[in-house]
Parts: structure tokens; sequence; C-alpha cells
């Protein structure tokens, strides 16, 4: 097995613009439904009162953008029925789509939104990590096309031994169930997962 | 929801034709299977088969590719979904085979007879497999005992109702010990399923995402929710009453048997319905 690898994604840059979202969009000629990279609004605040009886707002919101983490033990290619959602050997987690029979057990099963339905296809479809790209050389579309390098990607023990282990965030599952390759810069607001916080501000989009 | 509308039909119809084999296999095994009672339940058994029948077929109407079927044999062993699907397939060919020998074979009793009881087996197995299907670890409103609890309780109790519709006009085998057998199964079934449905919504109750739980995901959770605890109990008390009245009659069964088949399918519609991941 090659080098696994993943994507860093710095939640304290991230101002939402959604620019990866729409360069994978632009790259992989996909329509309105289908979004392989996602940008989660996570938003909230309350009021507190402080010492001197005074009432002090504290708002916040973050973003999380996602697409696949290509997990180490993901629930996907688990479930899969006919191995089409399969793990390659050099890590990344993809979709034979001449295989696919388009059941959506994938979806049902995935943690982090990844394995979309593809009406027109009328079967799965996914974020590839760009492994074309990758094998070139190259990043992936989303990361060179972020105007604040946010997200970055790479062999994940340089990306480890750079960014760190943070793998853990609001709105994001427990990073043991699946062990994705991810890692993520806190936000100073950010808060941890399951935490209930705040919620979800652009649940239709994505 | 929509998407796995198909999946409710499948899994209501299956769980009712296993649950009706396997209490009627249960019967079956232990007589002469070529005395002319045994030959005439044997042939109505095409009930089941044409249940289990639209089951599986339906079930195809949730792939975006119903052709590329057969691919779900390569995950064989290694993904319940396709485990499922094989040992239902297996659950309709045993019983289809055994129907059509009824007829056609009478005289090949040892292979009847093993048809039979591989029909028993994948039955159990197939409710089973189904229920493991769900029980996915990134997908807690399913993946839990209540699965599997839920699954089976409802097999039992539409598979009591059917098996009995189907013995009713047989006289060698709608004897009091079977009737009193049956119903007793299938009202113990009743009672699993209205207390599955109340365990596990205090279950669902417990668990929440910083985006979702499970109440928030269906709108009309609550009053689905109340419309299957009042179709349980409607068909709690016809069948109760019916069995102490001493005036049970196809049509009564089959009205509860209707009365079930709502109660469950709407426990289907929510279960479906509330589906999240312990993510996004």
């Amino acid at each position: 097995m090659t080098q696994q690898h993943g994507f860093y994604i710095d939640t304290e840059k991230c101002t939402g613009c959604k620019t990866c979202e729409l360069a994978c969009k632009d790259y992989k000629d996909l329509g309105t439904e289908i979004n392989f990279r996602r940008i989660y609004e996570y938003t909230g605040g309350d009021w507190h009162q402080d010492a001197t009886g005074c009432w002090i707002p504290d708002v916040f919101a973050y973003y999380v953008s996602m697409a696949c983490n290509h997990c180490n033990n993901p629930a996907c290619t688990t479930v899969c029925p006919t191995g089409a959602m399969h793990k390659r050997d050099d890590g990344f987690v993809l979709v034979a789509e001449d295989i696919c029979i388009g059941c959506r057990h994938c979806e049902s099963a995935c943690p982090y939104g990844a394995p979309q339905y593809n009406a027109e296809k009328r079967n799965m479809t996914k974020c590839d990590g760009c492994y074309e790209r990758v094998g070139e050389g190259k990043q992936p579309i989303c990361v060179e096309s972020c105007p604040l390098r946010a997200i970055d990607f790479g062999p994940m023990d340089e990306l480890t031994e750079k960014y760190g282990y943070q793998r853990d965030i609001a709105p994001l599952p427990p990073s043991h169930m699946t062990q994705p390759n991810l890692i993520i810069r806190l936000n100073p607001n950010a808060k941890s997962t399951g935490s209930r916080a705040g919620t979800l501000a652009n649940p239709q989009e994505v | 929801m929509t998407k796995d509308f198909p999946l409710v039909i499948f899994t209501l119809l299956q769980q009712m034709a296993a649950g009706g084999f396997i209490l009627l296999a249960l019967l079956l095994i232990k007589q002469q299977l070529n005395q002319a009672s045994s030959l005439q339940l044997s042939r109505r058994l095409i009930v089941v088969l044409i249940l289990s029948g639209l089951a599986l077929a339906t079930s195809t109407l949730h792939l975006g590719h119903p052709l590329r079927g057969a691919n779900v044999l390569l995950g064989l062993g290694r993904s319940w979904l396709s485990n499922e699907v094989i040992i239902t397939g297996t659950f309709f060919g045993s019983v289809g085979f055994y129907w059509l020998a009824s007829w056609k074979k009478q005289e090949w009793v040892g292979l009847r007879k093993l048809s039979l009881v591989v029909g028993l087996l994948s039955g159990l197995a197939g409710l089973a497999a189904m229920s493991l299907t769900y029980m996915i670890y990134t997908v807690p409103v399913w993946d839990s005992w209540h699965t599997p609890a839920g699954f089976f309780a409802t097999a039992a109790t539409a598979g009591a109702l059917l098996a009995l519709l189907l013995v009713q006009p047989i006289e060698d085998f709608y004897t009091p010990k079977i009737q009193a057998g049956l119903h007793f199964v299938g009202l113990l079934g009743l009672l699993a399923c209205a207390i599955v449905m109340g365990m596990q919504a205090a279950h669902w109750a417990g668990i929440s995402t910083s985006v979702t739980t499970p109440a928030e995901q269906f709108a009309g959770y609550s009053s689905w929710m109340t419309a299957r605890a009042v179709l349980l109990l409607a068909a709690g008390i016809l069948w109760l009453a019916t069995v102490l009245k001493d005036r049970i009659t196809p049509i009564s069964l089959l009205a509860t048997l209707l009365l079930v088949l709502a109660a469950e399918g709407a426990g289907r519609v929510i279960y479906y319905s509330v589906h999240m991941t312990v993510g996004l």
C-alpha cells in the first residue's frame, strides 16, 4: 500500500465562501443536486450575565468544509453489497460506477454524507480525492481553489507532522468510528463533537 | 423516506411470509407429507410464495440499476445486505420447490421434507440477516436490539394470522390445540410489537448529534407514532375479543391481519424516516 492521503481543514481560516464546493462542482461537472464537497455552517449563541450584572452575547458561527475523508474504516465499503464501493490500495475510497446497483446503502451508513446518489446515472457517486491529479503531482481541485488556503491535502504522516492530530469538531461524528483521514484546525469558537450548543444553519444547502 | 418506501413493503411482506411459513412448516414437519390434509395445506403455501415473490420484486424498486441486481452476489459473506438478499432468495426457492413438488412430485418425500427444513431455516436466517443489514455501527437509530426484536415480532404476529388463515379450512390442521398455539404466538408477537415500540421510542429519545435528533428527522413523528399505537391497540382488542368470545372467522382474522399490517407499516415508515447517522 502506498501512502495514505488525507485532508486538512482549517476552521479558523475558512470564511464559508464555498469556492472549494464550486471548483469541485465545475471540475467534476456536477449538477445542482450533487455536492462532493459541502460547507456546513455551524452557528449558535446565547446571552450570559457577567459578574457586574451586564448581559453579554456569545454569538458564534464557523464553517466546516467536508468531502470524503477516505476513512481507514469506511462505513460505506463495509455495507456495500457489491463491493463497488471500495478502498484502493493507495487509500482512496472510490465507487466503481459500472458495478454499483444504486441501492444507496452506503449513503445510509456514511456519517459524513460523502456517497451521493446521481439520479441521472442511477448509481452512487462521490469525491475521489482527485486521485488522477494527485497521481500527476497536483493537489485536488478544492485545495487549489481555496482563496484562504484553508484546505490542505497530502500524505497523512506529513499532514500530522505539520498540523497535529485534531479530528473532532461539531457537527462532525466522533472520529473513532470510521477513522477519517482528516485533520482539523479548531476555530476559537469550535464546539466539541455532539455538542448541542449550535445548529446547522444551512441544512438545505448540504 | 420516499426512496425507502419499497423497503417498507419488502420488509413487511417478507416478514409475514417468513413468519407464516416457519409456523406452518413446524406443523407440517411432524405429519405424513402425503396424506390428503398435508397436501392440501402444502398447496395453499402458494400464498406464502406469492407474498415472498412480491416482497422480492418490490425490493428491486429501490435500486437505481435493478438489472445489475446479480452484483449483490459479489458481497456474499462480507455484506449483510448481500447475505439478506441471498438468504431470502433461498427461502423463496425452497418454498417454491416445496409447493411445486406437492403438486408434481409427491413421491419425493425426502426432498420435500428437506426443502421444508431449508425453507424454515432460511426464513429464520433471513429475518436475522434483514436485521443485521440495518444494524450499521454509524447509524445509532437502527443499531440496537430493537431492530431484530421489531422484525421478529412483526413476523410472529402477521405470520400467525397468515398461518391461521391458511389452515382454517383444513380440519385436520385446524384443531383446538393448533388454533390455541397460533393465537398464542400471534398475540405474544403483538404484545412484543407494542413493547418494542415503546422501548425503541425511549431509545431514540436519548439519541442526538450536533445537527439533529430522530424526532427532528421526521416531521410526522408524533402523529405516526400515535397512529401506530392506536392501530396496534385496535388489532389487539379485535383479536382478543374474537378469541375470548369464540367468534374467530376468516373475516375476523383478515381484519386483524390488515390492522396489524397497517400498524407495522406505520412503524416501518417511522423507522426509515428517523434515519440519521452519528454525524452529518
